[in-house]
């Protein structure tokens, strides 16, 4: 029998043979015939029951590693949910982690904050009424909350569940005005960054949990790398990208998802129909060009054409770091800086034409 | 019409670094004391120095040279500057840019050396390509010409090589250097002096000047320069760091220095393994294996073996540890090389390899 390994067209997922060539190749696990394949083609191919069982393992594998949820360690952890594939993908593995018997039982007690960041107030009341929709998919504490959130002096009653607001939406004209006056496009989606992950810090550190999962894949994680590079924060590459990232003094990062492509994410949600738990949460990238576009369409094609380049990319921000050995800590991102603001924040921060539009924490 | 942002006159130009509007004579003066600043705060030249600098014709290097001769008088380093090129052997290409560098030797009267890879070697560019194809070529090119460049300093007698590498190419190495993994170089590639520990000191004193700039201080300067690209280099996987910086750049000038500065800032973790610094056990020069790159490609080429040094094979391993050919020259003969083609090396002239 001569099976054609079978290709996952990137956009709609429509297997097709690939240069209309059959090839006999069998799947490295067992003797079926090997359709399916992770980042590389040209390596290790897998039939479907083994190509699902590969992607289970690395998401367990990559938690199992950092003996995080063994000692005694509280296991309460925010799931942070941004309805992107990934999230959706998350959400599925741990909604079957805890779903396992005892021995293979997720070490895990997840609380869900969605996050959202439109701008438009009817878009906004879309967006909830979707993520109320998917809540039941994990039987847990979910929250939504509003970027804008960030802006708000007053984080404590995000943690109440009964008010029928989104937290963060008072805040919506500030934000709006705050991304207006910011000078240039690239700025923008990086205030935006850093104003997301600040706010979650403090959501976290707020409801007293010490851990925060994230979706980030390998291929989110090498274009943000290489974005931080071209916005001089080369020296925090190594903590963007890890698994466990400590900057924070309360708070840890935990990314499962690291050794996952966009591609093994999207095939695993196709047959496990996982897709439905998708939203889009944020308004799309503007027209303009900025660096973090370039950068995308850059690592997109460069990996087109060179199946290694996301892995080799990750594997150089894991074995660097920043040289200054001062003890300061950045105030907006957390990572070693000489002075409050570490260079690249304050870059960004420079850029804003009403510095009163900030938190309070950084004017 | 725009007015110079420091005098007021007419603005003949817009900086690519910072947007500023500025004539030609406040460009001139800005882009000459920035080149000194970054001269003198890094220390990269001593009274009494003899500098060389590598000059292949190009945009960078006439610049460089021009800017090194006039600072040099104008803030009286006291060092000595000589020319330095190397003639790769490729034809149409780098004949005609050393033809410009000879026109800058008598017009700035410094002094000219040119080595060629044909007498460092026994192979020019030509050759080898015609052996190997396009592919890998620029490997050996590299390869060759980073240590003829040290090679041709050790014979001019001076102490430090100056090179034209601007902060467009500095970001582009610092990008390629995390594509492909290479953390050793990722380390040291944003050093403005490298070698400095008993080898040969190399420094770049456009480390922070935008290409951009150069061309525009080149047309006004009416500069002679070299400009046509490599004919052997056109798939070189750079050109895709090089889109990349170009489109940053038009984005967002100052993202070129933000890599800079990002590749400044890193350094490597403990653990990792870096390689040590040695010397060839042939030829005698810097390498990290016993074996320098250098004598490995070449033993290649004579061996008929291309391949040796590109590919990791335990063949290859095994090929190195033959002896190393005696005489290039006969081995090309018996191996069916230069002297069974069409090639014009000529094999009954005695051939004599500077190891």
């Amino acid at each position: 029998m001569s099976v054609g390994v079978v290709e996952m067209d990137r956009l709609s997922l429509t297997p097709k043979t690939e240069g209309g060539t059959a090839t006999n190749r069998r799947c490295v696990k067992c003797p079926e015939a090997g359709i399916l394949s992770g980042l590389d083609p040209k390596k290790a191919v897998y039939c479907r029951p083994c190509f699902m069982q590969m992607v289970m393992h690395k998401f367990r594998s990559s938690i199992g590693r950092q003996r995080l949820f063994k000692d005694g360690e509280s296991r309460k952890t925010v799931v942070i949910f941004d309805g992107t594939p990934a999230a959706a993908f998350l959400l599925g593995m741990i909604r079957s982690g805890l779903a396992a018997d005892a021995h293979h039982r997720l070490q895990l007690d997840p609380v869900v904050v969605a996050v959202v960041t439109k701008l438009d107030r009817q878009e906004i009341d879309a967006v909830i009424k979707r993520i109320d929709t998917i809540k039941s998919y994990l039987q847990c504490d979910w929250h939504i909350v509003h970027l804008a959130a960030v802006l708000s002096d007053n984080l404590q009653d995000l943690s109440s569940s009964s008010s029928e607001i989104c937290p963060g939406v008072d805040q919506l004209d500030r934000l709006i005005e705050l991304f207006s006056s910011i000078r240039s496009e690239s700025g923008r989606s990086e205030m935006k960054v850093r104003l997301r992950t600040a706010l979650l810090y403090r959501m976290t550190e707020t409801m007293g949990v010490s851990k925060m999962m994230t979706s980030d894949t390998a291929d989110r994680l090498a274009k943000l790398s290489l974005s931080s590079l071209a916005l001089g924060r080369g020296a925090q590459m190594s903590e963007d990208t890890a698994v466990v990232d400590k900057r924070h003094p309360k708070v840890a990062v935990i990314r499962p998802l690291k050794e996952l492509s966009d591609k093994e994410v999207g095939i695993f949600n196709r047959f496990e129909q996982l897709d439905e738990l998708t939203v889009i949460v944020g308004d799309p990238d503007r027209a303009s060009p900025a660096v973090q576009t370039i950068t995308d369409s850059f690592v997109t094609h460069l990996q087109a054409g060179f199946h290694s380049t996301l892995t080799t990319v990750l594997s150089s921000a894991s074995k660097v770091k920043t040289a200054t050995t001062s003890r300061i800590r950045c105030a907006f991102c957390f990572s070693s800086s000489d002075d409050r603001f570490c260079l690249a924040c304050r870059g960004i921060l420079d850029e804003v034409g009403e510095p009163s539009l900030l938190p309070s924490s950084l004017q | 019409m725009v007015n110079c942002a420091k005098c007021n006159g007419q603005a003949a130009l817009k900086r690519p670094k910072n947007g500023d509007a500025l004539c030609r004579s406040c460009f001139f003066e800005a882009f000459e004391r920035e080149i000194h600043e970054t001269i003198v705060g890094n220390d990269l030249f001593v009274r009494g120095d003899s500098v060389a600098i590598g000059a292949s014709g190009g945009k960078d290097s006439t610049v460089l040279a021009h800017v090194l001769n006039l600072l040099n008088e104008r803030h009286d380093y006291g060092v000595k500057l000589v020319l330095l090129s190397i003639d790769e052997g490729i034809t149409g290409y780098r004949d005609d840019s050393l033809e410009a560098v000879k026109r800058n030797k008598l017009e700035y009267g410094l002094p000219l050396e040119i080595l060629t890879y044909k007498e460092l070697y026994g192979w020019t560019m030509d050759e080898i390509v015609a052996k190997i194809g396009l592919k890998n070529n620029c490997t050996f090119c590299g390869v060759f010409r980073r240590q003829a460049l040290d090679r041709g300093a050790w014979k001019l007698g001076v102490n430090k090589v100056a090179t034209g590498h601007n902060a467009d190419d500095i970001a582009e190495t610092v990008l390629m250097n995390v594509l492909r993994g290479d953390i050793a170089r990722l380390q040291r590639c944003t050093q403005i002096v490298t070698g400095q520990e008993g080898m040969l000191p190399r420094c770049k004193p456009l480390k922070y000047t935008y290409e951009k700039e150069i061309v525009m201080y080149a047309h006004f300067k009416k500069l002679d320069y070299f400009s046509t690209e490599c004919i052997y280099s056109p798939n070189a996987y750079r050109g895709h760091a090089r889109t990349y910086i170009k489109d940053l750049e038009r984005v967002r000038p100052r993202a070129i220095l933000d890599i800079i500065a990002s590749g400044e800032a890193l350094s490597v973790k403990e653990g990792v393994s870096l390689p040590t610094i040695t010397t060839c056990v042939r030829c005698g020069y810097i390498s990290s294996q016993s074996v320098c790159k250098a004598c490995v490609l070449l033993q290649g080429l004579n061996t008929n073996e291309p391949l040796l040094g590109i590919r990791k094979t335990s063949k290859a391993n095994k090929q190195l540890q033959r002896p190393p050919p005696t005489s290039s020259t006969s081995d090309v003969s018996q191996s069916g090389g230069c002297g069974s083609g069409g090639c014009a090396c000529n094999p009954d002239t005695p051939q004599s390899l500077d190891f």
